[in-house]
């Protein structure tokens, strides 16, 4: 029996082995792949001689060089959609208050290397806003409960032992806890926003905790407009009391008294100590266009202007905020973050700023891959068989002026795209990936070098409510002289209402800028015809369920192909999914008519699943082992529908649903027990890959299911959803995946020849290929074997390190995986975001169109020749001979 | 005793009165000799001879294909089924061999310089038939005919697509 596994065992490991090869071999690393690291926007900063400490809001701490920004360490906290980073103090250590509710870890950090070096619960009974003050080695805690009182408990930094007792100071001023900030050890609120309002602090580190109180009146008088507290920093307990931009700075000084400075500042102001001077700090804007901020230094005393610097502030980002400063020496290092999320530092006096970090690009919510346009010469050689006319005179002008304009070409070299480099390859490899981000900023990253092509910041945009934006590719750079046109679809930050944006998605000009539009955006969809100038069309759908077109120019062309449009829409808060079809427009009106519904509630609709509408499915049966064939059941409207309903006995139940997106029509079902989330969906040719939790056994399940039309194709030339005889049948296989995924997606190549991977990203930070013939299920009649070229089934997914394409580079939290097909069949771009970014190539095939890189062409070429001249001598030499014979 | 004593004297005795008449039309001729005009009797032999030889001769090499048969089955059959170079080489060899005589089938049959061997370029053409026949049938053991509808599966195009679906969950809350 053993000898018999063994046998088993054998040819298995035999073809995990085939299959796995594709790793890096070590010289190869960093050649095709490159990886971004970000931290996220900057919550906390602390910058101490070379070092600089952020805090973000995705949770992380992270230390930086203050030379050129690069991460010297980063730590990842908990998930920061439940947890934040609420206070962070830098001295011989860092320490860093994060969590949320009422439960908060307090740790400690090394300096120089980011190791953990002590932590702590700080557990309270309220689940308020939260306060932290720390200092050398006491930590306050103060949770004020607006109305009622505020809860002050002192623990010891390092152990968490309560200091003394929790005292409660009645504080019914708290109105709002917006109202409120700490400052050093003072806790200050204001009761009202505007003239009535009183000032109200403690100097939480008394003993008593005396209330003082002073009205705003008497503070900064009287005026329009709301007061707000700012922070002001400047190591001194000191605050900025804002009213119409225009900030006063108190300072609670040594006897608990405040103070008010005379001297009106900017709201941005900020305090900083330069070699036990105080220095105000706060930003301008200027007219001049090529500095567009100006750091003005205001003496801390009197207010008086001590100098003023114009930034040479890069082009394209928002308004900037101080967040940190250091002065030594006359020289000062200020650290800015900006409204879009770049984190800069800039030095004084001399203005430069020294780095930029885009920290927006940790969160990317759309991504699109592009092809680059072909060079200016093949761009001319291919126009100068490209005429409309006929006639010869003009045929040979036309000629002449191109291959007068290529000569030019070559000899003065390209203009704009040659300088650039950003022209296309032989193989598509070279591609451009246009991302749009959360805080609404759209890069252009060149897949080569991972550096920023161009970068557009819009304003007041924000993606949508359920999820990302919308990047549809209108039309690609194939079509020289045309540019490419890429639309971006997302939200007006204030009004909800939809924004529309054209772009090239090469150069990032726009011609039209941004185009807000008058009604809420329920869905879109990329027409899939092509109208006047090789564009197409998107088809907007309004929350009002009207229709629009973009470009207005073709409806007339959208309106031609309204019998073969459907659309679906998921409301995942009702739990229904609701197919439409255009039957009923008119010429001048597109109209939307539901055609089906399906109500999952009260079950939550967890993830819906279509293919990717560029798939092309190039083999249409699967090959049996006796050279007959089982035709596959490939429908590209499929939607495969996951939903969770919790029930009394089996906790939870997984259903999964595939329909048929234009008829509404449910081709298959199944349901699992005591099954969770996270589920994740691949849906992809004819089959579907999901993954959940089981609840059952503690782990996670992959599960695979596969349609087969069966041994006769109904129509081989046309498929229609309405079209449909027998159901399909279907194969299941459920797998053990010994790890926690966080995302999932199959691989794409241009033609569908190649083998399909899967790629799936774990916790631990790996992305992992697995060959899709692993998971897909077997026959149960047909023998699995080497012979029949499958792999028999094993219940527990290999993960071998060899098959991370990532291989030691760990990835923070992954949100996604976007692919897109090189124009070589075996390859496919892959990029994956999340807190970094990391792009590479995947050959699941392996390159088997292109030559290995290491293919000896100076070997062939030399052999070549050799032969060559060998043939020629012997040639001459064999004539010699029998010229010789012939004397003889 | 007196015939011994004849037969004795006989032995000893000559007797020259009988003489015996041969005939000459009555003998046979002696071998290699022959009565008629020499000349004219050659040619003619020669002639019908040559002729039968001949049609013997492209009897021969017409029906040669056919007697391949059994040793062409014999190394198909040591051949075996695998996909390795040298079954492949010999199925090769079986299938080029037959389509190369065909194809010189009257280059063959010119050395014969008779005009009516129709016949037997039919029998030889029918033979060298046979012998592809052998080899596709062994290709067909081997697998290497596209006789299978999987053999033709990557020549089919997708079907066209009838409808056209987009969607996803709904974007902005109303």
């Amino acid at each position: 029996m053993a000898s018999l596994r063994s046998i088993c065992i054998i040819p298995v490991f035999v073809i995990l082995n085939l299959l796995f090869t594709s790793a890096l071999y070590e010289d190869q690393v960093g050649k095709f792949d490159w990886k971004r690291t970000f931290v996220g926007k900057v919550k906390y900063s602390n910058i101490s001689f070379k070092r600089l400490v952020v805090a973000t809001e995705e949770n992380v701490l992270a230390c930086l060089t203050v030379k050129n920004g690069h991460i010297l360490w980063r730590q990842l906290f908990e998930n920061p959609k439940y947890q934040q980073i609420e206070a962070l103090y830098v001295d011989d250590e860092i320490v860093t208050v994060s969590g949320a509710g009422n439960s908060w870890f307090v740790r400690s950090w090394d300096l120089n290397s980011g190791t953990l070096l002590s932590e702590w619960l700080l557990y309270s009974e309220r689940t308020s806003h939260n306060k932290f003050i720390i200092s050398k080695d006491t930590l306050i805690h103060a949770a004020p409960v607006p109305g009622s009182h505020l809860e002050v408990t002192k623990y010891s930094l390092h152990n968490g032992e309560v200091q003394g007792k929790a005292t409660k100071v009645p504080a019914a001023w708290i109105t709002n806890v917006a109202n409120c900030l700490v400052t050093k050890h003072y806790f200050a609120c204001i009761s009202s926003n505007d003239n009535l309002g009183q000032l109200y602090y403690i100097d939480l580190a008394s003993e008593n905790k005396e209330i003082s109180t002073r009205s705003i009146k008497s503070l900064i008088g009287e005026g329009p407009g709301t007061v707000q507290v700012v922070d002001f920093g400047g190591e001194i307990p000191a605050l900025l009391l804002v009213r119409s931009n225009k900030g006063t700075v108190l300072y609670f000084d040594d006897e608990g008294k405040v103070m008010v400075k005379p001297f009106n500042l900017m709201s941005n102001a900020v305090g900083v100590l330069s070699d036990d001077k105080r220095l105000i700090f706060q930003l301008e804007a200027t007219e001049n266009t090529e500095k567009l901020i100006r750091v003005k230094v205001k003496d801390f005393i009197q207010g008086d202007d001590e100098y003023s610097v114009d930034l040479e502030y890069p082009l394209g980002l928002g308004a900037p905020v101080i967040l940190a400063s250091q002065c030594r020496a006359q020289a000062c290092d200020l650290l800015l973050t900006t409204t879009d999320d770049a984190l800069l530092l800039v030095r004084l006096p001399e203005g430069k700023v020294l780095w930029t970090r885009e920290e927006a690009l940790s969160n990317i919510v759309a991504t699109e891959f592009f092809e680059l346009p072909v060079s200016e010469l093949d761009a001319s050689i291919e126009n100068e068989f490209k005429t409309s006319s006929n006639s010869i005179l003009s045929l040979l002008v036309h000629r002449l002026s191109t291959q007068v304009k290529q000569v030019s070409s070559l000899v003065f070299g390209g203009q704009l795209l040659a300088n650039s480099g950003l022209v296309r390859d032989e193989f598509g490899l070279h591609k451009i990936i246009v991302v749009a981000t959360k805080v609404g900023k759209l890069f252009a990253i060149d897949t080569l070098t991972g550096s920023i092509a161009w970068s557009y910041r819009l304003p007041n945009v924000r993606p949508f409510d359920a999820s990302g934006m919308f990047l549809f590719v209108q039309r690609t750079a194939r079509y020289a002289p045309l540019p490419a046109q890429c639309l971006l679809l997302a939200q007006d930050a204030v009004t909800g209402k939809g924004v529309l944006f054209e772009f090239d998605p090469i150069t990032g000009f726009s011609s039209r800028g941004i185009r807000k539009l008058d009604y809420k955006i329920a869905q879109a969809m990329l027409l899939p015809y092509e109208v006047d100038e090789n564009i197409k069309a998107v088809a907007v759908l309004s929350t009002d369920y009207e229709v629009f077109i973009y470009p207005d120019s073709a409806k007339a062309a959208a309106y031609q192909h309204v019998n073969r449009l459907f659309m679906y829409v998921v409301d995942s808060t009702k739990g229904s999914l609701k197919g439409y079809n255009l039957h009923h427009s008119s010429k001048d009106a597109l109209k939307v008519t539901q055609i089906w519904n399906m109500n999952a509630s009260p079950a939550k609709l967890v993830a819906v699943k279509a293919k990717h509408p560029n798939e092309r499915v190039h083999s249409q049966g699967r090959v049996l082992p006796d050279r007959s064939v089982y035709y596959k059941y490939v429908n590209p409207n499929l939607l495969a529908v996951a939903t969770i309903s919790e029930d009394p006995i089996h906790k939870h139940v997984l259903s999964i649903y595939l329909i048929d997106g234009v008829t509404g029509f449910i081709l298959y079902s199944t349901s699992h027990k005591r099954a969770k989330a996270p589920v994740h969906l691949v849906h992809s040719e004819n089959w579907l890959v999901y993954s959940y939790f089981s609840e059952r056994f503690r782990r996670t399940e992959v599960v695979s299911v596969e349609l087969y039309e069966g041994i006769l194709q109904s129509n081989s030339s046309v498929f229609s959803s309405h079209a449909i005889s027998t159901l399909p049948h279907v194969l299941t296989q459920s797998y053990i995946l010994p790890a926690h995924p966080l995302n999932m997606a199959v691989t794409l190549t241009e033609r569908g020849i190649t083998n399909k991977f899967l790629l799936i990203a774990l916790s631990g930070g790996v992305v992992i290929e697995i060959p899709w013939l692993l998971l897909q299920p077997r026959f149960e009649d047909i023998q699995c074997g080497p012979e029949e070229s499958c792999i028999p089934y094993m219940p527990e997914i290999p993960l071998p390190a060899e098959a991370v394409i990532n291989y030691n580079q760990t990835l923070g939290r992954v949100r996604g995986i976007d692919i897109a097909p090189a124009r070589l069949e075996s390859t496919c771009h892959v990029l994956v975001h999340g807190l970094d970014l990391f792009y590479t190539r995947v050959a699941p095939s392996k390159t088997f169109d292109l030559l290995k890189e290491d293919f000896d062409h100076l070997m062939i070429v030399l052999v070549l020749t050799g032969l060559v001249v060998a043939s020629y001598i012997t040639k001459h030499l064999a004539s010699k001979k029998a010229l010789k014979q012939l004397w003889k | 005793m007196s015939s011994r004593q004849q037969s004795r004297r006989l032995k000893w005795t000559l007797d020259n009165i009988r003489t015996n008449k041969i005939s000459t039309e009555s003998l046979a001729a002696p071998p290699g000799y022959s009565s008629a005009s020499v000349g004219s009797s050659i040619e003619v032999s020669k002639k019908t001879d040559v002729s039968r030889l001949i049609t013997k001769k492209s009897w021969d090499l017409a029906l040669a294909p056919l007697k391949q048969v059994p040793m062409n089955l014999f190394i198909m059959y040591m051949a075996g089924n695998s996909i390795s170079i040298f079954p492949i080489m010999m199925v090769g060899m079986l299938l080029m061999r037959p389509l190369q005589a065909i194809w010189s089938t009257k280059t063959t049959f010119k050395m014969m310089e008779n005009t009516n061997a129709i016949l037997q370029m039919i029998v030889y053409v029918l033979g060298n038939f046979v012998n592809i026949a052998l080899a596709l049938y062994k290709c067909h053991s081997m697998g290497l005919l596209p006789t299978y509808a999987s053999d033709w599966l990557a020549f089919v195009e997708p079907p066209a697509r009838q409808e056209y679906l987009g969607g996803g969950p709904i974007l902005s809350l109303s």
